[in-house]
Order: C-alpha cells, then structure tokens, then sequence
C-alpha cells in the first residue's frame, strides 16, 4: 500500500469535504496580489482551452449523443445495475459466503480433535497478536500524525514522507527486512550483541505487525486531523484548559470515529497479512500461518474450516466495534488541572516527541529498510547478471512478476470499471439512501475478512459452480480484495465535490453523462488515480488469496516466501535482489502519484 | 482592568497600538483581510505575533498560551463542542479549573439564566437554533469567568433578524457584568450601534479611533466616512476661502461649505451622508441650482431611498426617513436637490485617488 | 435577448421524512419579475428554489414553467439556472470556460459557447479577466460570474439562492442593486431568497415571505410594509413595536385600545369589537419621542433605559413599565436637537400617529413565540 493523500485513507468512516479542491469561499478582499493570472496557470488555462477548441465534430457527435442516451432512466439503471451486480458476483458473495458450499468439510473437521485444537490455537493467535498490536499503534501512531499536522517544523513533510516507507514496500519485503533486522547478526544483534538476536516466532510477528500497520494509522489520523476544525481545541483554550487537556476532552472525543476506523484497519491488516507472517513465523502459527500449512501438507478440510471460522470471526468483530466503539465513552469526565499543565509545558512535549521519533525510527523504518543491504551484496557477487540474463532461478522469478503484473492489471481495469459507478452511487446516494447506506457498510467487508480465507472461500465457491481456469479465479480473487481500495478513494473524491456544482451543471443544461465527462471525472482525477495505484500496489503484493487459490500458477511475492523459507533455494543476495525490484516498482508507482497530484 | 497593545509587525497587522478601557465595549470594524481578525487571534494567543507586547491588565501576557491569559472568546463558527449537551458546554469552564461539582453546577445555572437561555439540561447543540446557539457560547465564554471578552464576528453566521436581537443581548450581558468587550465584526451598523467606541481599520493599520457619534458625524478620515454609513462624494476646488467658510467649485456648480481650513485653489472632496440630501422638485425656490433626474426611487421601509444622477453628471443618493407619507417620486422626473449645511464634511483629495482611498475590498 | 419566464406554483408540498419543509404553496410569478423569497433560515427557501430547479420533487401539487407542467421534467430541460449560495463555480475552469459551460452542454460548439461566454462577460464586465481561475477572483466577481454563467446557458429564469450571503455587509448594500439592474437590462425572472429583509424591500418587485413552509404573504414591498397581514409580518419585515390590550371604543374613524391603566392607542377603523383581545402595532420609524406632552391618546409615558447609533437613525429603547418596551428610530438630526442621548434615565413620553397603527388580534400562542424572538 501506497502512502496517498490522507484523506483518501479515512474510508471506514465518511470524510468530511476536502477543502484541498474547493477555495471558492473567501470573503472579499483576503486574496492577496493573486490578481494576476501567473504563467503557469495562464499556460494551463491555454491548454485547457485549446482542448475544448479543437473538439473534432465527429467525437463531438458521439458525445453528445451519448450524453442526451444518459439522460434516459434505463440506461441508467443498467449502468449502475452492472456496477452492483459485478460487485455482488465477484467481490462479495463468492468471498463470503462462498465457504459455506464447503459446509461438509467443515463438519468433518468436528472428528479430529488435535487438529481441532491445534486450529483453534492458530485463530486465537491471530486475535491475540492483531489486538495489542493494532492498540500499540494507535498509542505509538497518534502522536506522529499530530506532530505531522500541528508542528511547523522544517521535519515535517521528511517525516510524512517517511512514515510511508512501510506502506512503499511490499510485505514481503518488509517480512525479509524484519527477519534480517531483529533475527540475524546483520542486524540489530550483530550491533548489540547474540543474545539481541531473534528466531523466528510470535515476537517477530509482532514486531513485523507493529510495523506495516503503523502506517495506516499514521495517514488515517493525518486525514483525519486535517479535516479536523482545529476551532474546538481553540476554543476549549480559551475556556481555560490546557493544551493536553483540550486534546483529550474535546479533540479526542470527536476523533473517535477515525480512531476506531484506524484501528479496524490496523486490525484487518495484521488479521488477513500471510506472507511476510510465514516467513517470520518459524513454528508458530496463526490463522494464515495455519491455512498455508494445512495446503501445503494437503489437507482439505483444516484449511475450509479454519477459514470459515476467521471469516464469521472477523466479521463479528468488525461488527461489533464499529456499532458499539462509536458508543463507548473515552476517560474524560475527571480533570487534574495541576498535571495537566505540566503534561502540556514545553518539556513534556519535546519527550512525548522524543519517544515518539524513537520508536518510530527503530521500530517501523530501521526494519523497513533493511532490505536493501543484501540487494547491495547482490551487485557485488553477480547475482545481478543472472537476474537479467534470466537464468537458473530467474527464469521463474521474471516469469512469477510478469504474471503478477498481469493480474495487477486486469483485476485494477475491472474494478475500475465496474466499481465507478457503484462508487457514485455511494457517494451521491443515488437510488436512495438506503441502498447507498447498505453497500457502503458491504464494500468494506472484503478487507476485514483475512485474505487467504477469502481466497479459499472464492475457491470453493466456483469449484462447485462451475470451472474456473486459475488465472482467472486469481484475477476475481484479487479483484475482490482490492475492489475496496479503490471504491473508498473514488467516493472520498466524488464526496469532496460539493453537490451543488452537479446541481448547477444540471440546471445550465448538462445531462448526466456530461455532468460526469466534465465535472465529476475532471475534479476527482487524484482520487481515480490515487484508488488505481492503491488497487494495483495492493495486488502486486498480494500473497494470501494466492496462495489459497493457485495450485499451479506463482505469483512474485508467493515465490518469495518460497525463496526465503527455503522451499526453493536461492542465495541471500538473490533473495534481497528480488525484492529489491518489487521495492522498486512499488517506488515507481509512488512516484507516479507524487508527481501527478502535483500537477492537478 | 486596562488592555494595552505594542507594536505589532506581520504583513496582516502593521505596527498596530491600541489601549481600551477597564468596562470598556469598543468594536474593531473593517474590511475582510484587514487584520482585525488577526489582531483579536494575537490578544487571545491564538496567533503569535512577529514583535509587539500585549498587556492585560497589569499583566504581561505577550508569551503566555490562550488558558493563561483569562479570556471568554467568542466564535463567528460558533464552536459549541457537539458531544456535549449545552448545559456542559456551559460548565466546561469550571470543569476544567477543577472546580467543585456541585459549585459549578450552580454556577452554570445562574449564568445559563441570567442569559435568559431556555435550554433543558439534556438539549444538544444540533437541537438549538443559531441564535440559540450562539448565546449559549456567550454563556460558556462568561462561565470560565474572564477579565477580558473578546468576540470574533459573532453573529456572522446568524441571519439577519436573530443578529438584531442578538446584538443588544451581547451589550446587555458584557455590561451587566461589568466586563470588557472587544468585538471584531465587518458589519458597521452592529458596531455603531453597542460600542462605547469604534476602532476603524484597513489594510492591517488602524484608520480612526472615536465615539459611534463622533466617527458618524465628523469622521476624519475619507475612509471612515465611507465604510460607517453610507456617504455621496462630491470632489471639486476651493473658490473662496473665508473664515468660517469656504466655497467649492464642483465642475461649475457651487457649494456653500461651513468649515474652514482649507486654501484657494485646493482640491477637496466633499462628504455629504444621504439623510442630507434633501429633495424639492424642480420648480422650488432654493438656494442651490443642483438638479437632475430620478434614475431609481425605492421604499426601504424605514426609508425612502432616491437616485439622482446630476447634470454636472455626479450621482447623488438620498435617503429620507419614511414619516407614513413619502413623497413619490418617478424615475425620470426632474428634481433639485437641497444640503443640509452641517452635513456637509470637507476633506483633502487623497493623493492616490479616490477610488483607491474609498475602496472596500 | 432571451425569452422571458412565468412560474406557477399550484399547490405544492415538499415533505422530507415526516417534516413538510414546504406546505401546500400557490404562487404566480409573471415574466421578468424580480421576486424575492424572504424568510427566517429553515422556512423552506432552499427547497423552494430547488423544486422550481427540478433537483428535487415535490410530494404534491404542481410546477409550471410558461403555463406547461414541468413537475416530470428533468433539470436540464428547464431553463432555469441555479446559483448556489457559494456560486459552485467550476475551479478546474477558467471563467469564460465557466461560463461558456451551458452552451457546451446543451450542444453549440466550442467557438459559438465562447463567443456567447464573451459576449455575456462584457455585459457584467468582467471580459478583463475572462482567463482567470474562479479562485483567484473577489466574492463580488465570482458571484457575476455564476450569473454570467446562468445567462450565458440561455436562462429565462435565474433562481439565486441568497446570492449575498458571503459577501461584506457595506458591499452588499452596493452589489444589491447591481444585481437587479443586470437582471433587468438582460430581462430575465429572477427569483432571489435571502433572509435579509433590507435586501428585499430594496430591490423586489414583489416579496413572497415563507415562514415554516408557508406562503405568510405574497406582494410589493410597500404592500408587506404598510399593511402586513399578521405582527409576525409586521416584524420580520421593517421591524415594530407590539402592545397588548383591549378594544375598548369605537369610533367612526378610530379604534381605541387600551394598553396600561389609563393609556390609549388609537387605531384607524377596524372590524375589531370592542371587548376584543387585541395588539396594537406600530412602526419604530414612525414612534417619536417627546420631552414633554399632554397625556393624550397615542401618548404613554415611560423611561429612556438607552440611546444606541444606527447611522441614519437613533435608536431609543424606552420602558413603559407594565405595558413593556418600547423602541423608537429617530432622525439623528432631530434626536441631537431634542438632546437624547442625554436624556438617558429620565422619563419620556412616546408617540405615534393613528395611521400608523396596525391592530391585530391577539395571537393564540404568546407574542414572543409568535413574534419568533429568541
């Protein structure tokens, strides 16, 4: 996942309207010497002219046709139809429910006790090591992104920029970087010393959770504080209280739908996250570690029932703390003014920071970027060239990230196409709030569910329909569990639109389509391409769902693990060249971003 | 209780000094983005200025954050905290000076009446009209018991019958309990209307400190007479200068100043306030020749309201009080137009202009 | 330039779960009318000005555009070009892109839509910055632009939703009258809410007053002024003062009220009976103030509580003790010659002429509900 724009991110829960797009409301008088059309935006305004200009009839034509076509009531139903049904037949149904077609090998299940139990260990696993993590970063995570958007200090855009570290490189990256940071004498043992050194197991997972969900919460609170009016803590100052106080009694309380949001997505992450967790977890099993284990040795139905139960599991969670969190009330009746004070002077500040910075830094990016040492080696002892001559293992590596690629791709286009205008239709309530309201809560879902159960449900499921080749259920696979990504940051852009400007559009004229081709598309580009590369990045590291579903076909990251735990061999400096690339492109796309929000 | 103010150096506020009365209700008036927002922020430590000190009282607050200075601070957003019924809105004050429970509660109720809100204890703010609203952040800001009540453009988001109301509402309180006020708002009439005094500004410099009556009547500063009021401005030359009185020529036609100061031969602008601007038709006897057409004659309601473009080619507002009998005038028809003497206010012609002077944006 | 627009109102009713934001209206709008729809926030402007847009329906009841039935007709093919209260200008387009939008939309090319953009631009003048971006423009600019743009797409209706509301308040007593004179130079309808009564009476043709969803009262602004159909009117519109008593005589040409022991407003003729609960209504413009004075009708004694500047008037509140408060706008002039503001705590009488005086029966809830002071 890609560090975007923060408002993007905060998808659990709506976000308020982006000021970013629409600075229209400025009362007379405050523009100060802007004036005057300055070149850029004159050669901008020229561009956009010329293009209206040089329209050619034939287009011209064909658009307006189109546009009077999308004026008609029916067309408009099937278009939103397709997008819904799309949504309901590939991304969520399968994935879902899908494993329940699989109902007999679930009760088998009940007849092996030790495997029975030795499940329910791995499921409670999961929970027991997502919980304290996903609070530990709220705790850890809160503070950066406040220091983010309240400090004006020159570090600031460094450190937002560095806080995406985790999010530009892939799990599986990041899996072999934590291995070799915290677990080989390379890293931080090598440093402090053996007994510093850890195997592989449950710490390891947690430091490895700890890391790639930090994050998440830093960009959703970074969202969240921003679209924050900063007027209430103003106020609560001017009423007496201080800084810390202030925060905690007003600020805290009005953030809690974005905390809960974060933290369901820190949750989701650590639940559903395989493999970087398989190559950490030596011995130890969690859900996913428990699901690839069961495949591997072959057996059927551990691997259904496990998956079922994560799937009720999550979902239940997810349930319950997005209904009964929002109710729940945060520790702030009391006030001790004396510590209070204290805790907002400048001394208590420049510590919280302190702390801050360092488990930042030690924790989430040191690890983060440890994987480009044995890439460095790699250029020295000639694993490069084999790299690029495509022989010995990288015959399969050029081969495994060729098909992730594709995958990536077509899964993306779909769920471009299919999810625009269920995104819409969110966003604007159109059909009725109550249909809106539903697939809002719907579309959420496939990301809760941990994304080897989702590929296992999705197996079972067209198993007993009807034959599937395997790129093809990898494709639906992965479009299920990116189709969020991308529907969340469409309607957080077309929500940012103020509904008056299509209200407007229509009364000047413009029937549905044009309202689209000229507003609604134009205004929301960053949030289309923001959503794309989220969806495209997403898959590309995908290894979970791929490992559930392809019995013959590798994907880039499920090669990797196999590289790292050794069930293929290949050298370190291999190993650290191969996800140097996919480091890389992931870079690549980051970048694309950067750049093109710039522009926009 | 004495509020005095530095030197102040940010583009938005240039070297700004002011010194306002212990009881005082003085009002900082002007254009958007001419700093008196900002001005308010810095008082409150809010906004940090660039160099200047502020004191209230006889304490020195230039470095001390927002909770220490003792403040009540008014929003134009309002600001209630919507997790909190109003009744806790009211009592975040006490609450978070650690005061006893049951001490504050009563407390918060004699403030909630004495501002004569009729709110059940379990009312939210969302449940509460604007005005209500607004009033009940006039209570919360009274509550926390300040020195000094500092009000930014609070009844900007109001509409315009509840701001009426309000206004008088916000005097009567800041009065009866003795505080000082200092209200920003960009609309003159409110100011004019509750101030001991009014502070005019532009363009982050303060143009004019003075009386409602004083700066309405007598303005001395161009600028002051357009922004409070409204105002006709007749530039022209002087012709003769005597003491006591001077004559202008305004493109042939003369006009009978009674002030003195300025020089033959000077140019000048004449300020004169539409309720001076008197009108008889045509053919009445006066001792002025200015005449010319009705463009635009409107009933305001509490006034009548009459455009007269002049054959020397100015344009002239008038705007009498309706007395239930207004004389009706059509577009078109031919009227000369009569000065009240004292009404006429002479000025220097601004060096850069008049329009650039006059403007409001 | 453009054809001109009639709007019908049959009926109506706009109910959003539970709440009737718009209760049963009838109206009729003829073509070129400036009509300004003046109400308290929450009476149902908005929605007014949307169901006349077509961006929502109504429950009931029927709209017409020139006589035909438009209730079915989508947005777009109305004619009637909505500006929002924040004008809603496209920001990813320049200003004459912004404005050439409409004829793009409803199908010229691009050089005619510019043309036309041009053409309209120099009308509001604001060709100099037709390459401009929405952003970079003042409150005053940005808000012709949005009427450019609605005129440009061919307009006969323009429907303003508080086209003021951001604006200064010393600007907006100058753009008020900028917009009506644009609005009648190209001939189009206007239909123009604010909840300021001073923007309406100054540039209305007619104002039609909403209260809760309701059509309160439909006429000339001088109409509303001088003979509002209820005290909430009376109020809302050009402010007055209220006292409550009983008909105690009639004469051929007045009626007397008694409002405290011993004092009386007289009314001109009205189909009141004496015994009748009344209030008794007069304008604060048209209630003097005298120093000294013969008790006589319309004449009650109080006390000065305060003097406050309003600029062409002084405002002075006086206390009639049981009867209550009584406000009095007078001419600065006089009140300096009288010497007001220094008469502040001494006793007063005030009065008022008898064609000044509106009665009307007493209200069933009490004054300050029906009057909706805070």
């Amino acid at each position: 996942m890609l560090g975007m724009a923060p408002r993007l991110l905060a998808w659990m829960q709506r976000p308020s309207a982006s000021s970013q797009v629409f600075h229209i409301r400025r009362s007379v008088g405050q523009v100060r010497g802007g004036y005057g059309v300055t070149e850029r935006a004159r050669s901008q305004n020229d561009r956009l002219h010329r293009q209206v200009v040089t329209e050619n009839t034939v287009s011209r034509h064909a658009a307006l046709f189109l546009d009077s076509v999308s004026g008609s009531r029916s067309v408009r139903v099937i278009t939103y139809g397709t997008g819904i049904l799309f949504f309901l037949v590939i991304v969520f149904v399968p994935p879902v429910f899908g494993i329940l077609l699989g109902w007999p090998k679930i009760l088998e299940m009940l007849s092996y006790p030790d495997l029975m139990t030795r499940a329910g260990s791995a499921i409670a696993a999961s929970f027991a090591i997502a919980v304290p993590v996903s609070l530990l970063d709220l705790a850890a995570g809160l503070p950066l992104a406040w220091f983010i958007v309240r400090s004006k200090s020159a570090w600031v855009s460094t450190i937002d920029t560095l806080a995406n570290i985790p999010f530009i490189v892939p799990t599986v990256a990041l899996g072999y970087s934590v291995l070799t940071f915290w677990g080989s004498d390379q890293g931080l043992g090598g440093l402090l010393g053996p007994q510093f050194i850890l195997s592989p197991g449950w710490q390891m997972i947690v430091l490895l959770h700890f890391a790639f969900s930090y994050p998440v919460i830093v960009r959703v609170m970074v969202g969240a504080l921003q679209g924050y009016k900063e007027v209430y803590e103003i106020a609560a100052r001017t009423l007496g209280a201080s800084a810390f106080t202030a925060v905690r009694t007003v600020s805290l309380p009005l953030l809690k739908p974005s905390l809960i949001a974060a933290f369901l997505l820190a949750f989701a992450r650590s639940l559903s996250e395989t493999g970087a967790t398989i190559m950490v977890a030596g011995t130890f099993e969690n859900g996913p570690v428990f699901i690839r284990n069961a495949r591997v040795a072959g057996l059927e139905s551990p691997l259904i029932f496990v998956s079922f139960v994560l799937i009720v599991t999550s979902s239940l969670f997810f349930i319950a703390v997005r209904f009964l969190a929002p109710r729940m009330g945060l520790p702030i009746s009391k006030v001790i003014p004396g510590l209070e004070t204290q805790l907002s002077s400048k001394h208590s500040v420049r510590l919280r920071n302190l702390l801050t910075f360092l488990a930042f830094i030690l924790v989430v990016i040191t690890p983060s970027l440890f994987v480009v040492l044995p890439g460095v080696d790699a250029v020295a002892d000639g694993t490069l060239q084999s790299m690029v001559s495509g022989s010995g293992i990288w015959a399969t590596y050029w081969q495994a990230v060729g098909l992730s690629y594709l995958i990536a791709l077509v899964a993306t286009g779909l769920n471009m196409m299919m999810g625009l205008p269920v995104s819409i239709l969110i966003a604007r309530a159109r059909g009725g709030k109550l249909i809106a309201g539903i697939l809002d809560t719907l579309v959420n879902i496939p990301i809760v569910v941990p994304s080897i159960a989702l590929g296992v449900s999705i197996a079972v499921f067209w198993a007993d329909i009807t034959y599937i080749p395997e790129f093809w259920l990898l494709v639906f696979a992965h479009s299920s569990i990116t189709y969020t990504y991308f529907v969340r940051s469409m309607i957080a852009g077309v929500e940012s639109i103020p509904s008056e400007v299509e209200d407007v559009a229509r009364t000047l004229g413009a029937r549905p389509l044009a309202v689209f081709r000229r507003l609604t598309l134009p205004l929301s580009k960053y949030a289309l391409l923001a959503g794309a590369i989220m969806a495209f990045t997403r898959s590309v590291d995908e290894t979970g769902a791929t490992l559930a579903v392809a019995k013959k076909l590798t994907t880039a990251p499920v090669l990797m693990v196999d590289w790292v735990r050794g069930t293929i061999p290949a050298s370190a400096s291999a190993i650290g060249l191969g996800l140097a690339l996919l480091v890389l492109t992931s870079f690549v796309s980051l970048l694309v971003l950067t750049v093109a929000s710039r522009r926009m | 209780m004495n509020v005095r103010k530095g030197f102040r150096d940010i583009v938005a506020l240039d070297n700004v000094s002011l010194e306002v009365k212990d009881r005082e209700y003085i009002s900082i008036i002007g254009p958007s983005g001419c700093g008196k927002s900002t001005l308010l922020k810095c008082l409150a430590g809010i906004m940090k200025q660039d160099s200047g000190r502020i004191l209230i009282g006889d304490r020195e607050v230039t470095d001390l954050p927002p909770e220490q200075r003792h403040l009540g601070y008014m929003f134009q957003e309002i600001a209630l905290f919507p997790q909190m019924s109003a009744w806790e809105n009211v009592g975040y004050g006490p609450r978070v000076r650690g005061e006893d429970r049951k001490h504050a509660r009563q407390f918060v109720s004699q403030i909630i009446e004495m501002a004569r809100l009729n709110i059940g204890r379990g009312t939210y703010p969302d449940e509460l009209s604007g005005g209500a609203r607004q009033k009940t952040a006039l209570a919360r800001a009274i509550a926390a018991e300040p020195q000094l009540m500092l009000l930014d453009e609070p009844l900007g988001a109001l509409d315009a019958n509840v701001r009426l109301v309000l206004r008088y509402e916000l005097r009567r309180l800041v009065k009866e309990l003795g505080l000082t006020a200092i209200h920003v708002t960009h609309d003159q009439e409110e100011a004019m209307s509750i101030s001991d005094r009014l502070v005019i500004m532009k363009a982050g410099r303060i143009v004019e400190v003075g009386t409602p009556l004083e700066l309405y009547l007598s303005p001395k500063q161009l600028f002051t007479a357009n922004f409070l009021g409204e105002a006709n401005f007749i530039p022209g030359t002087v012709e003769e200068s005597n003491s006591g009185h001077i004559v202008v020529s305004v493109n042939g036609w003369k006009l009978s100043v009674p002030r003195s100061g300025f020089a033959r031969g000077e140019r000048v602008v004449i300020a004169v306030r539409p309720e001076m601007v008197f009108l008889a038709s045509a053919e009445h006897e006066g001792n002025i020749e200015w005449t010319g057409v009705v463009t635009e004659h409107v009933l305001l309601g509490d006034c009548v309201r009459t455009e007269i473009e002049l054959e020397n080619g100015a344009r002239m507002v008038s705007q009498m009080p309706n007395r239930g009998t207004p004389p009706v005038k059509n577009v078109g028809e031919r009227v000369r137009i009569d000065f009240a003497p004292e009404g006429l206010i002479p000025y220097q012609f601004p060096a850069q202009g008049l329009d650039v002077e006059l403007a409001l944006e | 330039m453009t054809s001109l627009t009639s709007i019908t109102l049959v009926d109506v009713t706009k109910t959003f779960a539970r709440v009737r934001a718009i209760d049963r209206i009838s109206l009729e709008i003829r073509d070129g009318e400036y009509v300004c729809v003046l109400g308290p926030t929450g009476s149902g402007k908005t929605t007014l000005l949307r169901l006349i847009a077509g961006l929502t329906s109504p429950t009931s009841g029927d709209i017409k555009l020139d006589g035909k039935s438009v209730t079915y007709v989508r947005p777009e093919d109305r004619n009637a070009a909505y500006v929002p209260q924040q004008y809603a200008l496209f920001p990813h387009m320049t200003v004459r892109e912004n404005v050439a939008f409409g004829p793009l939309a409803r199908g010229f090319t691009s050089e005619e839509s510019l043309q036309k953009a041009d053409e309209i631009l120099r009308i509001v003048r604001l060709a100099h910055r037709a390459g401009s971006s929405p952003h970079e423009l003042s409150g005053g600019m940005q808000q012709r632009v949005a009427l450019a743009r609605g005129l440009a797409a061919g307009a006969s209706l323009l429907l303003l939703d508080e086209p003021l509301g951001a604006i200064d308040a010393r600007l907006r007593v100058m753009l008020r009258y900028e917009i009506r004179r644009l609005a009648k130079e190209v001939a189009v309808t206007v239909i123009h809410v604010t909840h300021d009564q001073q923007e309406a009476m100054s540039i209305a043709d007619r104002i039609a007053v909403l209260r809760e969803g309701t059509l309160a009262q439909f006429g000339p602004p001088s109409e509303i002024y001088t003979s509002p159909e209820s005290p909430f009117l009376a109020n809302f519109v050009g402010g007055a003062n209220f006292l409550e008593g009983t008909v105690v005589e009639k004469k051929p040409e007045t009626t007397l009220v008694e409002v405290a022991e011993g004092f009386r407003i007289a009314g001109p003729a009205s189909a009141h009976l004496v015994g009748d609960a009344v209030v008794a209504s007069f304008r604060r413009e048209r209630t003097s103030i005298l120093t000294s004075a013969n008790l006589e009708e319309n004449v009650v004694p109080g006390k000065l509580v305060s003097t406050s500047l309003l600029g062409v008037f002084l405002r002075c509140s006086v206390d009639l003790g049981r009867a209550g408060t009584i406000v009095a706008k007078v001419p600065l002039r006089e009140a300096i010659e009288q010497g007001l503001p220094d008469l502040v705590g001494e006793a007063v009488c005030v009065s008022t002429n008898r064609d000044a005086v509106i009665i009307f029966t007493r209200p069933k809830r009490p004054l300050a509900v029906e009057l909706e002071a805070l």
